[in-house]
């Protein structure tokens, strides 16, 4: 072996350790970067809740997912002309699907539902520790409602107004979807409950009445079980390719028998 | 004596002017509202008189466009849903869609006689009605609201809107936001439609100048 020849092959030797390190290192940042709660719903989380009022449209269904949903209406706000106070009351509604929406899903338990003014994660205040959805699909619904939660302090609930949950890691399948209803208005007036909806898992129930009149409204979010984007794959697949050149370079340099 | 009919005239024009002008801005019958903010140009209009308002609502969703994450269709199908709240019945008209503020608009219905219950205008395909896929955020709904309306009447008015076209029981579109579904609502109410500032004040200097123009006479006759 000439010097020219082990000088390129100690360079390659390094080049497979660089590039097994390399794999590993990316694989290794993404992996953790994923396991990271706040970073657990696929994109970018805080642009999402800029563009689409939702922190996590798609969520990898196999870790914990903490989502947070942003709403916006006038009627959150005190208005002078005419002059009316804004919403005071909100009631918060769930119901999974299964197949993206074609097809009923299983109930899921979240955790950690809490309301704030911000959207700041330390600054939420539990209303339920866990509640499980309702069940349904995309043109029939199926939503369980939390009881009706009076916020407290001085009117209203402000616009922005930001509720959070926790999808706990595999409570869902992939495709599965949680679509929810924020229903809010400053009198807690209530109207029966349509067909295929329960509140508290009782079916019967009354929902918040969402009449403009009284600075009521609804607004509806949703989250979509996916699988996580192709950079981890990528990670991977660059390890492997990094270990397998190492093994060959190993084997040229063992003695023949 | 001049210049008591120099005032008495001044007064009578600004009387005349001042309840001439509010019928030819059929803007300014919309009392208040701010359509950037609480996406109604209208809250609050004049009831009386032979004014007639057009009020424009602005609808905002997300559910309004396409979605890439997750992928879906946004809302392609709307209507609006529409009661009054003291249960008198007024014919709404003239019923028009925009992509923007200031239009172009486009016509979809041409009335639609409103009361206690709620009724809808027909489910409208944007793509049947000229427009293209989806509705877009923002969307722009305006219609005009008849003279004579008593005093206190409350409109209420629901956007409704989802990308399939699903519509319930009651004839309303319906569906989640797995379909796109949007429910926004906007609401008008009639305020006393009292003339403003400048009539009062110009009745007022008629009236005194017309007393000093009498007082004039009686003196000048004595004499």
């Amino acid at each position: 072996m000439t010097d020219l020849t082990k000088v390129f092959k100690l360079s390659a030797s390094r080049s497979s350790h660089a590039v097994f390190i390399a794999g590993a290192a990316i694989s290794s940042v993404l992996l953790a970067g994923v396991s990271q709660p706040a970073k657990a719903c696929l994109g970018n989380p805080v642009q999402n809740l800029a563009d689409f009022s939702n922190s996590c449209p798609e969520f990898d269904y196999t870790i914990d997912n903490t989502v947070i949903l942003k709403y916006s209406d006038a009627k959150l706000t005190n208005t002078t002309a005419p002059p009316r106070p804004g919403a005071q009351y909100f009631q918060f509604g769930l119901f999974n699907t299964a197949s993206g929406g074609d097809a009923p899903g299983a109930p899921v338990t979240l955790t950690n539902l809490g309301w704030s003014r911000s959207a700041d994660p330390a600054s939420f205040t539990t209303f339920q520790p866990s509640f499980v959805t309702g069940s349904g699909t995309a043109s029939v619904p199926g939503y369980n409602y939390t009881p009706i939660v009076a916020v407290p302090g001085p009117r209203p609930l402000g616009s922005p107004f930001y509720l959070k949950y926790t999808i706990p890691a595999g409570s869902t399948a992939l495709n599965d979807v949680i679509a929810s209803s924020f229903l809010f208005n400053n009198n807690s007036s209530t109207v029966p409950a349509p067909a295929n909806t329960t509140v508290n898992g009782v079916s019967g129930g009354q929902i918040l009445e969402a009449r403009a009149l009284i600075s009521g409204g609804e607004l509806t979010r949703d989250n979509v079980a996916a699988v996580p984007a192709p950079l981890p794959v990528l990670g991977v697949g660059t390890l492997a390719a990094g270990a397998l050149r190492l093994r060959r370079r190993l084997r040229q340099r063992l003695p023949v028998a | 004596m001049l210049p008591s009919f120099g005032r008495w005239a001044l007064g009578a024009t600004f009387a005349i002017v001042g309840v001439a002008s509010i019928p030819q801005e059929a803007k300014a019958f919309c009392v208040s509202g701010t359509l950037a903010v609480e996406g109604n140009n209208c809250t609050t209009f004049y009831s009386g008189g032979s004014s007639i308002s057009q009020a424009t609502i602005k609808l905002s969703d997300a559910k309004l466009n396409n979605s890439v994450t997750p992928p879906r269709a946004g809302a392609r199908y709307f209507q609006i849903v529409m009661n009054t709240v003291l249960g008198g019945t007024y014919n709404i008209t003239n019923f028009e869609w925009a992509n923007g503020p200031s239009g172009p608009f486009s016509n979809f219905q041409s009335s639609l006689s409103v009361g206690a219950t709620k009724v809808a205008t027909s489910v409208i395909d944007i793509l049947a009605a000229g427009g293209s896929a989806p509705l877009g955020n923002p969307f722009f709904v305006r219609y005009t609201i008849p003279a004579g309306v008593a005093l206190n009447e409350t409109f209420e008015v629901k956007f409704l809107a989802n990308n399939n076209g699903a519509v319930g029981a009651n004839g309303f579109l319906t569906g989640s936001s797995l379909t796109s579904f949007v429910d926004l609502n906007r609401d008008h109410t009639s305020r006393e439609n009292v003339p403003g500032p400048l009539p009062v004040v110009g009745a007022f200097m008629a009236l005194g100048s017309a007393s000093r123009f009498r007082r004039r006479l009686k003196i000048a006759s004595a004499k």
